[in-house]
């Protein structure tokens, strides 16, 4: 398999206008470019335009303007279904209210994405078995998400978006919903996963703890990227 | 992923919504299966001299078929040839003497009708239950003082349309000996007859039958009945009773004019048609006896194969009445003119005294199938919405259309599938609650209701998929972005 050179996922002059009452800009055009296996962090308080550029990365939602590439696939010559395919192997989202499915097992949910990428069935077992015991819940594999605690479904919710690897795992605000003590444990988590598998990690928050794991922070206000700087606080 | 599997498992985790989401569509399949008790046809007691008189409830002849606006094909207008004799046409249609009738180019035509042909042609036709023809000859009776032309008619006795409360007192219906004793019984109302009482003989003279082929104008053989009257024979019957059948009543003008009162008198109207009535049995017996060269192949069973230019019905309900002539009436074609007998009576203008109920039964059906369409659009609507957020989450995980697709059809079918076996079973119970009360054998009930099982079964699976699959592509378009950011 040939490596992907270059930024695994870049946004260029990327804005999301709404056409309500006088009209409102999400984002105005934003520029990010992404190397692989960084950590990212996108910071910015409530209403700043975290979440919809999360899901225009993730290919769930439309710019108005502007152009995603992940590892130089354009997303505006991408159809829905096309994304969606694409998602199943490039692209892990981890949500603050977790979104699983209550009807599956934690070891369902987990699988579910390799379901539809079409993994065999050993390779689920043996992923989803690995990816339980790394996040300490092999006790509670064929637990239903409403046995779980918030801390132990958000980590299925982890395990799920990295089911299959994916290039890019995007997180909108993983711990707005846990406590500080269940939230160091998902940002290390983040943090283990970032450097053993080299996946790269993009997550919007406004929890000021993962400014020490991040390669790359951004910070958005009214939809505008205000400031770029790395862990340290240097601009870039 | 097995998409079909994951919406069964859905259904199956979420018992109360499946329960209400079942139960709405049981309740659509239900009221669509008890449209059937609503009435398609008329009052028991609707034109019950008429339908005695004629022996049933709904009346074939061989030709002025009722034509339809939508009628595309070339029409001409034929003269009618037969004889008053051969049917009860002029009661029901005085006019077609006159006026001639309008049929299909290619249709055949007055003539007479073999009752096995029309027997086979409707055998499967639920709600009729038998058929009886019009078997009649023109005979001439001497009262002694004059010589009266009258129709000699065998006449099929009926349990549901007994001729009794019709007949004069005293007098009575055919015995058991009706062949051997020859027993007529006379119209009351005849003039020249009215002085002929039960018990005195009633001498008649009556041609010899001949029955003809011919190749009709549609090309086909029939038949015609002629009558050979140098080969006259007469007979002598004995009165056991005398009949008059009131139709009606009308205004009595001579007497009002005399009259004060401000209302005005009324005096009956009486079917004035001459028949001299002797049994189906005796009719065959003179039939036999008076055909010296008739071929074999008519008499052979009498009943079914001796032609007839009038064939009448009885049916097991009358409030099916209207949907039964229409199936009679498309299995036998443009060639036959066929009536439930109210609305016979009701297509003449001179004989137009029965009230004619108001047909309700398509407004209701549209009502009822157009509630029960909207309450399974609004229920699988209501599933699909409450999916949205996990519709919108398969998305993000990597769902394709055609998997969201699956996954709504699925759920829809299995909801309207349930929801209708439980309303096809709930349905047909009730409805059988309606048969114990209506003159329906079990059999057609049993018969019907496995019908409907099955047509309601398929419609509402079939409507549930098509909403369904239209609720389902809008759901598998829904932005998950906006769906995923709601608690």
């Amino acid at each position: 398999m040939s490596k992907w050179i270059g930024p695994v996922i870049s946004c260029h002059e990327i804005s999301k206008f709404y056409p309500v009452g006088d009209g409102l800009f999400a984002l105005r055009d934003v520029d990010i470019e992404v190397e692989e296996g960084w950590f990212v962090a996108i910071m910015g308080p409530s209403g700043s335009g975290k979440s919809t550029l999360l899901n225009i990365l993730g290919g769930i939602d439309r710019p108005s303007h502007g152009e995603v590439i992940l590892k130089g696939r354009k997303f505006s010559r991408l159809s829905e279904d096309d994304l969606a395919v694409m998602r199943r192997t490039e692209i892990g989202m981890v949500f603050q209210f977790f979104n699983l499915l209550p009807e599956l097992t934690a070891v369902e949910n987990i699988g579910f994405p390799m379901r539809l990428a079409g993994y065999k069935d050993k390779e689920i077992s043996e992923r989803v078995q690995y990816l339980m015991e790394s996040v300490g819940l092999s006790d509670r594999q064929n637990h239903y998400p409403s046995e779980l605690s918030g801390g132990e479904q958000q980590r299925v919710a982890i395990c799920r978006a990295l089911a299959t690897k994916p290039s890019v795992v995007l997180a909108d605000e993983p711990t707005g919903n846990l406590d500080s003590a269940r939230s160091k444990e998902i940002m290390e988590l983040f943090a283990r996963f970032n450097k053993e598998e080299r996946q790269t990690f993009i997550v919007a928050t406004h929890d000021p703890s993962f400014l020490d794991y991040a390669d790359l922070v951004i910070k958005i206000r009214d939809g505008e990227v205000i400031e770029r700087s790395d862990k340290h606080g240097t601009l870039i | 992923m097995d998409f079909s599997k994951l919406a069964v498992t859905e259904v199956r985790r979420n018992p109360t919504r499946t329960r209400i989401a079942v139960l709405a569509s049981a309740l659509a399949a239900m009221i669509v299966i008890l449209l059937r008790i609503i009435p398609e046809g008329y009052p028991v007691g609707i034109a019950m001299p008429e339908r005695t008189y004629t022996g049933g409830d709904i009346v074939i002849f061989p030709a002025q078929s009722p034509l339809s606006s939508a009628e595309n094909s070339a029409l001409v207008l034929r003269d009618w040839q037969g004889s008053d004799w051969q049917s009860q046409i002029l009661y029901y249609f005085p006019d077609i003497v006159k006026t001639g009738y309008l049929c299909k180019e290619e249709c055949m035509g007055w003539r007479a009708m073999v009752p096995k042909d029309v027997m086979t042609a409707i055998s499967d036709i639920p709600n009729v239950k038998s058929a009886y023809s019009y078997i009649a000859l023109p005979c001439l009776v001497n009262t002694g003082d004059a010589i009266i032309p009258a129709i000699l008619r065998g006449f099929y006795e009926q349990p549901a349309y007994p001729l009794e409360p019709y007949i004069a007192k005293p007098g009575n219906f055919f015995s058991e000996y009706s062949v051997e004793d020859k027993e007529a019984i006379i119209p009351k109302q005849t003039k020249g007859l009215e002085d002929l009482r039960a018990g005195k003989m009633l001498h008649v003279t009556i041609p010899e039958p001949k029955v003809t082929e011919f190749v009709s104008q549609g090309g086909k053989v029939s038949q015609h009945i002629g009558t050979d009257w140098e080969n006259a024979t007469e007979y002598s019957l004995k009165i056991i009773g005398t009949y008059s059948i009131q139709i009606g009543e009308e205004i009595d003008y001579e007497a009002w004019s005399n009259s004060s009162s401000p209302q005005p008198p009324m005096i009956p109207v009486y079917w004035n048609r001459p028949e001299v009535l002797v049994s189906a049995e005796l009719f065959e017996e003179i039939v036999r006896d008076t055909c010296s060269d008739f071929d074999p192949k008519y008499l052979e069973s009498f009943s079914s194969l001796f032609p007839t230019y009038q064939i009448t019905l009885t049916v097991d309900n009358m409030s099916r009445i209207r949907e039964t002539t229409r199936l009679v009436r498309e299995a036998l074609g443009s060639d036959y003119g066929v009536y439930a007998v109210p609305e016979a009576l009701n297509a003449t203008s001179s004989q137009g005294h029965v009230v004619m109920p108001p047909d309700l039964h398509k407004l209701f059906s549209a009502l009822i199938i157009g509630f029960s369409a909207i309450v399974v659009a609004g229920n699988i609507y209501i599933v699909v919405v409450q999916q949205k957020r996990k519709i919108g989450l398969f998305r993000v995980v990597g769902a394709t259309s055609k998997d969201i697709l699956q996954y709504v059809l699925t759920l829809v079918a299995y909801v309207s599938l349930l929801g209708t076996c439980i309303g096809g079973v709930l349905g047909n119970l009730l409805y059988l609650l309606s048969f114990l009360g209506s003159d329906m054998e079990f059999k057609t009930w049993f018969s019907q209701a496995l019908s409907d099982f099955g047509v309601i079964a398929g419609l509402s699976v079939a409507v549930s998929l098509g909403i369904g699959f239209a609720i389902a592509y809008w759901a598998s378009r829904l932005p998950c972005s906006e769906v995923l950011s709601r608690e």
